[in-house]
């Protein structure tokens, strides 16, 4: 095999690794967004009026105006969803799927959770939000 | 800036600009899922067929670049209609208005975690064991392109900025 082939082929092998991270990335970070949000983690609280920024889950105040704490989930979200993407992307068994042939047969039945989740997830989001249904 | 132009247009502006990205990208995304839905076996015939009969893959990073865009400009509108748009909406009782406001928010970040997937399955082709995932995930992130898209229409038709 020639240095040209050797490259090709680990290109492709890196390629792979890099897919199949996003992938996890995509099926674990909206789990942990919608987390985020219900148990308020939020990484800061930004208070638009005041254009103040805080560390983690801070409440509204009078002084400050209303309290966003969406940025923080997002960002919350971005660092807990690559740090575990990155630990997958980097095990063996995700490294070359194809060496295990039961995660080979499984891989892509797993990935249907790519849009099974976010489904299973919105009935959750909309419970969470009963606040404004229920407002009189 | 706002020496210039006042606070309402601006943000008016911004919030325009918004819009168009988001009728960009529905435009894309519809176009790629219905086309990922079409009969391969019939020829293309009527106005629905013709607009199924494209390549899928060819839009596949123009939706990423808009999807994302789109999504930065939303974020960073979002903290001027915290104050301006939302408050008042709170104060006139459009709760229900404002939850789905927050639904809209929601399935948007969601859809956008799942922005590196769905270019991973794209750039994977190749293998046909990913090609249903890819449908319906395509297929999902077009009915949150759609849902958003109207909640934030008819929020903006409620009140808009400078109302």
């Amino acid at each position: 095999m020639t240095t040209k082939n050797l490259e090709s082929n680990e290109a492709t092998r890196q390629g792979q690794t890099q897919g199949q991270a996003l992938m996890v990335f995509s099926v674990l970070a909206p789990c942990i967004y919608v987390a985020c949000n219900l148990y308020h983690w939020p990484l800061f609280t930004f208070f638009p009026a005041t254009n103040h920024l805080t560390w983690g889950w801070t409440p509204m105040s009078d002084d400050e105006g209303p309290a966003m704490y969406w940025y923080g989930w997002l960002l919350s979200t971005l660092i807990l969803g690559v740090g575990l993407a990155g630990l997958a992307g980097l095990s063996s068994a995700l490294k070359n799927p194809t060496s295990n042939p039961l995660l080979s047969k499984l891989l892509p039945h797993v990935l249907h959770l790519l849009w099974i989740l976010p489904l299973v997830l919105l009935p959750v989001i909309v419970y969470s939000l009963k606040f404004y249904w229920l407002h009189r | 800036m706002f020496n210039w132009i006042h606070s309402d247009v601006f943000w008016s502006i911004l919030l325009i600009i918004h819009g168009l990205l988001a009728v960009t990208l529905l435009g894309a995304i519809t176009h790629q899922s219905l086309a990922l839905f079409r009969n391969l076996q019939s020829a293309p015939q009527s106005l629905v067929k013709r607009f199924q009969s494209v390549r899928p893959e060819v839009y596949t990073r123009t939706i990423c670049i808009l999807w994302l865009v789109t999504f930065f400009m939303g974020g960073w509108i979002y903290a001027q209609y915290r104050i301006t748009v939302r408050i008042p909406l709170e104060q006139q009782g459009y709760w229900w208005s404002q939850g789905f406001f927050e639904i809209k928010e929601h399935m948007v970040s969601i859809g956008t975690l799942l922005i590196p997937g769905y270019w991973a399955l794209w750039k994977n082709l190749d293998k046909p064991a990913f090609d249903l995932t890819r449908k319906y995930t395509t297929a999902l992130l077009a009915a949150i392109c759609w849902f958003s898209f109207l909640v934030g229409h008819v929020l903006n038709n409620i009140r808009g900025f400078g109302s």
